[in-house]
């Protein structure tokens, strides 16, 4: 199928980037003018928006409606879900 | 309205199976201090608000509180996915194991079931926000017991993850309150203690 050590490591890149730009989110929800975490928050977004469609272009989709469907067939539901282990 | 993202918001790979750490961690799943707790108080409080920042506030973090309960729903599944019934049997899972097998259901570590009676939501932004503020410290200090009894090092860097998200929240509820009391303007606080 797929390499479960390559796919954990690709993961952890869309998982960093979504976390650091959703702590900056709270960050900026009690400092709305705070200049220099709206530019980090746009620098997280964008990373983090390119590592969702590398990884889903090599695995599938992360995000229901706007993901990675594909035409020929529903691929939503394909293991592994997010509380798998892919240890073992 | 809710979307769900197809990825755990910290990553959870558990090696080694140990249903006895699985009874200590649920409680965060199902306990009074857990994490359905704290995304139902939140995202509850929310509708009587008085300014966006606390709407926001409440909603953005009620919703990481799902992320979270999903980290530790994680956590207990695959602590007891390939534990034997030898240990399940000689574990404090042993009487849960019961009712519920190897599944994932809301209980404290004592084994009540989760109650809403452990949250309040008393309609007044300030006691509201004060009772956050206290909601995240009793978060924290569970997830101090857990790691106090709990030497894996896969399960100790989630539980370190997910306590240290409770000291931000803690801070960013502070920052809040002070937009709903008549606080001195300072540049910075901290809502706790420094170490």
């Amino acid at each position: 199928m797929f390499d479960n050590a390559n796919r954990i490591r690709d993961l952890k890149k869309v998982q960093k980037y979504y976390f650091a730009a959703y702590d900056l989110h709270l960050f900026l929800d009690t400092h709305p003018f705070n200049k220099e975490a709206l530019k980090m928050y746009s620098a997280m977004i964008e990373k983090a928006k390119a590592a969702q469609l590398e990884f889903e272009s090599k695995y599938g989709p992360l995000t229901p409606f706007f993901a990675a469907y594909d035409t020929e067939k529903w691929n939503w539901l394909e293991n592994p879900w997010p509380w798998d282990s892919l240890e073992n | 309205m809710f979307q769900y993202n197809k990825f755990l918001q910290y990553p959870v790979n558990i090696k080694n199976p140990n249903p006895k750490l699985a009874s200590f961690i649920i409680s965060q799943y199902g306990g009074p201090e857990g994490e359905i707790g704290a995304s139902l108080r939140y995202l509850s409080q929310r509708y009587s608000m008085p300014n966006e920042t606390t709407k926001g506030l409440l909603t953005d973090i009620g919703t990481e509180e799902l992320g979270h309960l999903e980290m530790v729903g994680s956590l207990v599944h695959q602590l007891c996915k390939n534990a034997t019934t030898t240990q399940i049997e000689n574990s404090p899972m042993a009487q849960y194991f019961i009712d519920h097998g190897k599944g994932v259901y809301p209980v404290s570590a004592s084994g009540v079931p989760y109650t809403a009676a452990a949250l309040s939501v008393a309609g007044d932004p300030i006691a509201d926000m004060m009772e956050n503020l206290a909601a995240e410290q009793k978060a924290r200090a569970v997830y101090d017991n857990i790691l106090k009894v709990c030497d894996d090092p896969d399960v100790r860097d989630v539980i370190k993850f997910l306590r240290a998200r409770e000291v931000v929240h803690f801070q960013r509820f502070g920052e809040a309150l002070h937009t709903i009391q008549n606080a001195p303007k300072q540049k910075k606080y901290f809502m706790g203690n420094k170490s």
